[in-house]
């Protein structure tokens, strides 16, 4: 388990004397095993939060606990050991051009003092692990972005980490590649029982893989909470804007009512969303509806839709059916009222 | 004559190359040091990193014929002579160690410090980020830096003629220039291009089977 305990980062400029404040006391609690994601927009400090745990930044104050271990007291040499337990991915890959796929994927272990038959047998298993066998012996200049990354990914986990730390490590790659790469990330977590934390500056990740988000701001945190969460019910306006699926930007305005009609908006989660909902109620209820915008995604394995469209018919009808779109599980909005038909 | 120019090349090339080991030996490590007390580098310190860069700007700033004369006293005290082709390799090992500790510098630091951020991630001490990190990715670049020291080098030993020293450079000032001797002179400049254009080649050749970028 991570916690996270008044964490503030202050950057002084060498120069100038400026101060920048990059974190201002933050505080946040990892469970293990999940898949943590950290969204917030360009400077907002995400870099240099994930940085800070594992000391390549140093916190100005604060602490952070990694398995009941304040990392921020340890000394030179614990925290090199430490840090071999924390398997990290980067933007840009950070591979190193002199040595082979194989060589970079061994690199840790020759580190940490491993023996070279299992250093050879454990290389082996992990370029299984990421798809790369055939690429052993490539530099990694004759590799795709992709590849480099599914490298990244090897070397962090040749010393069998419990926590893996990625920045921003889809953010050079293209939307399939992406993709890919976060299956893998998913299919680690399954597999070996791994924390992931994850920074990143798109929702499409988070929606992904991710089962919590912290949303940060200005140096700030301020949201945490279930993914399903922060897409059905953003609280902070910048989670609004991130959690933005097309349905936020419809022009209410432009709709006319006809006297008896209302404007709805709905979310559905998980089974609801495979429910021909609206069709039964048409049947059961006898309302007229229309469907004026329609959209449906998935989060990590839950779908998840948003409908806005107009209901008309009696007050009672009306009533029913909101009545009905409940017990179905629906999250419903009124966005406008034609008034009462005569 | 060609026992003449044979004699020379030879001298040439112990000179060259006794001072190029010796140049490499101190400068290697006083340029990896100069890297890593660098501000936001593994070993940061601002004192070391001054104190070693004025010394090697010093040393740097002073023409070598001048350099040659200067430091006679400690010539003799490492070799007991001041004149002769040995004694020639104290200050051509002089001139190259803080040349070289440059050339290494900016190797150096073409390494992208993401690749050396990983390598911190991962746990790697600092004597492991220089040996196994630093050094292995700029082979390619530290090899030119060897090649451009040795040519360097190669000019250099003209002016050892100055203390007795010997080589190509001080039979092509003797038999050319002193007794117009066109030949001898014709003959010296060629060898010289020729073991230029050989050392340039060769340097090359070494440093594009080591980038694997
Ligand atoms: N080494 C540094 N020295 C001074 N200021 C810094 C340094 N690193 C980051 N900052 C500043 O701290 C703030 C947070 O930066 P950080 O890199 O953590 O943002 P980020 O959320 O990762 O942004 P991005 O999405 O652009 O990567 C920014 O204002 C940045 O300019
Ligand atoms: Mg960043």
């Amino acid at each position: 388990m991570i916690k996270i305990e008044n964490l503030t980062k202050i950057y002084t400029h060498p120069q100038t004397k400026e101060k920048i404040v990059a974190l201002q006391n933050v505080n946040l609690e990892i469970k293990s095993g999940e898949i943590f994601g950290i969204i917030g927009p360009s400077g907002a400090g995400k870099s240099t939060f994930i940085r800070c745990l594992n000391l390549l930044e140093k916190p100005t104050s604060g602490s952070v606990w990694i398995d009941g271990e304040d990392i921020t007291k340890l000394s030179g040499q614990q925290l090199r050991e430490k840090r071999k337990q924390i398997g990290m991915i980067f933007q840009h890959f950070n591979l190193m051009s002199s040595r082979t796929v194989w060589q970079n994927v061994a690199y840790p272990m020759e580190i940490a003092g491993v023996d070279k038959k299992t250093i050879a047998q454990r290389v082996e298993e992990l370029l299984e692990l990421v798809g790369l066998n055939d690429k052993a012996q490539v530099y990694p200049a004759q590799l795709s972005g992709g590849q480099k990354q599914r490298v990244g990914i090897a070397r962090a986990l040749a010393n069998n980490p419990k926590l893996l730390l990625c920045d921003e490590a889809t953010s050079a790659l293209d939307p399939q590649t992406t993709k890919s790469i976060l299956q893998l990330l998913l299919e680690i977590n399954r597999k070996l029982k791994i924390t992931i934390i994850l920074i990143t500056h798109e929702m499409a990740v988070i929606r992904e893989i991710c089962d919590r988000v912290a949303v940060i701001n200005e140096s700030n945190i301020v949201e945490i909470n279930s993914v399903l969460s922060v897409f059905t019910s953003p609280q902070a306006n910048i989670t609004k804007e991130f959690a933005a699926n097309g349905g936020e930007n419809f022009p209410i305005e432009t709709v006319k009512l006809k006297p008896g009609e209302r404007l709805y908006k709905l979310s559905f989660v998980g089974e609801s969303a495979e429910k021909p909902i609206i069709s039964s109620a048409i049947k059961k209820l006898g309302i007229e509806v229309n469907i004026l915008y329609a959209n449906i995604d998935r989060l990590k394995d839950i779908p998840f839709g948003t409908l806005i469209i107009t209901v008309g018919g009696s007050p009672q009808q009306i009533e029913q059916t909101e009545q009905f779109f409940t017990q179905q599980g629906l999250k419903m909005e009124v966005l406008a009222d034609a008034g009462i038909a005569r | 004559m060609q026992e003449l120019l044979v004699k020379a090349t030879l001298e040439t090339i112990y000179m060259v190359a006794a001072s190029t080991f010796f140049a490499v030996v101190g400068g290697l490590p006083l340029g990896i040091l100069l890297v890593v007390t660098e501000p936001n580098h593994i070993l940061e310190n601002s004192v070391v990193h001054k104190i070693l860069s004025v010394i090697i700007n010093i040393t740097r700033s002073i023409p070598f014929i001048i350099l040659l004369v200067t430091i006679i006293p400690f010539t003799k005290l490492l070799v007991g002579t001041f004149i002769g082709t040995t004694a020639a390799i104290v200050p051509l090992s002089v001139a190259a160690m803080p040349f070289f500790a440059r050339i290494v510098e900016s190797s150096l630091k073409e390494v992208d410090y993401g690749v050396i951020e990983a390598a911190l991630a991962m746990g790697s001490s600092p004597g492991q980020i220089i040996f196994k990190v630093l050094l292995p990715e700029a082979r390619a670049s530290l090899t030119l830096g060897i090649t451009i020291t040795i040519i360097n080098l190669i000019g250099y030993s003209a002016m050892a003629g100055a203390i007795g020293g010997g080589g190509l450079g001080d039979v092509a000032i003797r038999y050319g220039y002193h007794r117009r001797d066109t030949v001898v002179l014709t003959a010296t400049v060629i060898i010289l291009v020729g073991l230029v254009q050989l050392i340039q080649f060769t340097g090359d050749l070494i440093a594009r089977k080591l980038n694997k970028k």
